[in-house]
């Protein structure tokens, strides 16, 4: 029984220690804003030949695949339409400065 | 060989085989995420290994037992079995993700997806198993995995603030995400803290046929050798912090560690930041194939040795087929390499104590190690430094899965 009630009271202390839902938001808003910032990146790396088009074309394909997860979530909608747009706008870039086809289009 | 050759093979190998996934995905996510605020644990986790790999080899060298049939010797089969579970999870997982390493490094350089990958670079660490000898393992893939030094180059061209390296040096807490921050911390001691390494070294030198000579080789490779893999990994940690973290990017997937030396190094530095995680992934996932094959084979009385013909030593060498087959499949599965690195070096830390205290038993054995057994201070702070990560481990973990 103390076994039970002890089990019981680490559960509920782990469950009260769970993300809050400002931690949620915090968390989708530090996601959007680091792969705008990965994507940027990576087309000034392309742009001056530090980086190969192969590993551009990754950042897109999983800077897309990421927008996608968070674009699922509640939190989505309560970020900033500007933070939203800025990451659609450098994915865009990315993908068209390597050739590829719009990523929202597809 | 010279003694000064043998330690100079000895630190290289060492230096070698520090860096892994595990230790360039933790330290990447702790310069990007926490700046240098988590160095104390890289240096933390570096005093516990040197005593660890310090003490194996000396255990090696002077009872001709490695550690793992000295604990089947000693504690019998229920600890000995215990201690086995325990890495065989721990190194499925970290396995796993060496071969996830390993695949996301070609990923990076061809485009194929990683979990194409899988296969192939399982195929060829059995293949290196099957064919090579202990030499090749030990000296060959140690020795290429110094293209990490490109990590030392490009932190010394990004000019870091001495002042600020040095307070990382003391334990600080986070202005925000202290769980975050602490489940980072106990990954990086448990990706420096590998038991596999010091499995590994301790069959490696029965393997050498060490002796009481070799005693003073065995503490300046431990101490040098591991010193300057610490100072690799910090040179890993400092260029996310000043490539990553001022531009905000926290990474949540492998592809966007590829940036990493682009800044500093050009093309050049990407190429070199693909090569540093394939090579040194390869290393480590044939020593930790090794080591775990070696706890089955010292601890049930099978035959064994990389360099004995596979047909003469069946169940050791089918045990790496099996580890390595499980790992790849993990991978091919599509789980995802750097949760799955972050996790499985969490748990190394997590599962410690189990490893670490049956083998201060033995170091302090007079049996095994007559009057050179440990001193004081090598006990406490293993028992110390294994307890802290456990202790963390065992609250960061599920905060951070709750968390996600």
């Amino acid at each position: 029984m103390t076994r039970i009630i002890l089990l019981a009271a680490a559960l509920s202390l782990l469950l009260g220690c769970g993300p809050s839902p400002q931690d949620k938001a915090q968390l989708a808003r530090r996601t959007v804003q680091s792969w705008t910032a990965t994507v940027e990146k990576t087309t000034e790396a392309v742009q001056r030949g530090a980086a190969p088009r192969v590993y551009g074309r990754q950042i897109v394909a999983a800077a897309v695949e990421s927008r996608k997860n968070e674009a699922g979530t509640p939190e989505w909608g309560r970020l900033p339409a500007q933070e939203r747009a800025a990451l659609d706008r450098a994915i865009q870039r990315l993908a068209s400065l390597l050739g590829m086809p719009d990523p929202g289009r597809s | 060989m010279s003694k000064l050759l043998k330690i100079a093979l000895g630190i290289f190998t060492s230096i070698g085989g520090f860096l892994e996934v595990g230790a360039i995905a933790t330290a990447a996510e702790a310069g990007a995420s926490f700046r240098f605020q988590l160095i104390w644990a890289v240096v933390l986790g570096t005093i516990c290994v040197i005593f660890l790999v310090e003490m194996s080899g000396r255990l090696a060298a002077l009872s001709h037992h490695t550690i793992k049939d000295a604990m089947r010797e000693r504690f019998g089969p229920r600890v000995f079995m215990l201690t086995l579970i325990s890495d065989v999870l721990v190194n499925v997982l970290v396995l796993a993700a060496e071969i996830g390493g390993m695949s996301l490094a070609l990923q990076l350089v061809t485009g194929i997806g990683f979990r194409w990958w899988a296969l192939p670079t399982g195929l060829l660490t059995w293949l290196l198993l099957w064919k090579g000898s202990f030499g090749l393992i030990e000296n060959g893939v140690s020795l290429l995995g110094m293209v990490a030094l490109a990590f030392l180059v490009a932190a010394w061209k990004l000019h870091p603030d001495g002042h600020d390296v040095v307070a990382g040096l003391a334990l600080t807490l986070p202005a925000e995400r202290p769980v975050h921050y602490w489940f980072t911390a106990v990954s990086i001691l448990g990706a420096v803290i590998s038991p596999y390494l010091f499995y590994f070294y301790s069959s490696g030198a029965i393997e050498d046929h060490w002796g009481v000579d070799e005693i003073g080789v065995n503490r300046a490779v431990a101490t040098v050798g591991m010193s300057f893999g610490c100072v690799l990994c910090i040179a890993v940690m400092i260029v996310a912090a000043l490539v990553l973290q001022p531009a905000g990017i926290q990474p949540d997937r492998f592809e966007q560690l590829g940036l990493l030396l682009t800044g500093p190094l050009g093309r050049w530095g990407f190429y070199l930041f693909a090569a540093t995680l394939l090579v040194s992934c390869l290393g480590a996932a044939l020593e930790l194939s090794l080591a775990t094959a070696y706890s089955f084979a010292q601890g049930l009385g099978w035959n064994w040795g990389e360099s004995v013909h596979p047909r003469d030593a069946a169940r050791f060498s089918l045990t790496y087929t099996i580890m390595i087959a499980a790992a790849t499949l993990l991978i091919v599965l599509g789980l995802d390499p750097l949760k799955l690195t972050l996790f499985s070096m969490a748990l190394t830390s997590l599962t410690l104590p189990v490893v670490t205290f049956p083998f201060l038993v033995l170091m302090n054995d007079r049996d095994y190690c007559g009057e050179l057994g440990n001193h004081w201070i090598g006990n406490a702070a293993v028992i110390v430094i294994s307890l802290l990560a456990s202790l963390i481990a065992l609250v960061a973990i599920p905060l951070q899965l709750m968390g996600g």
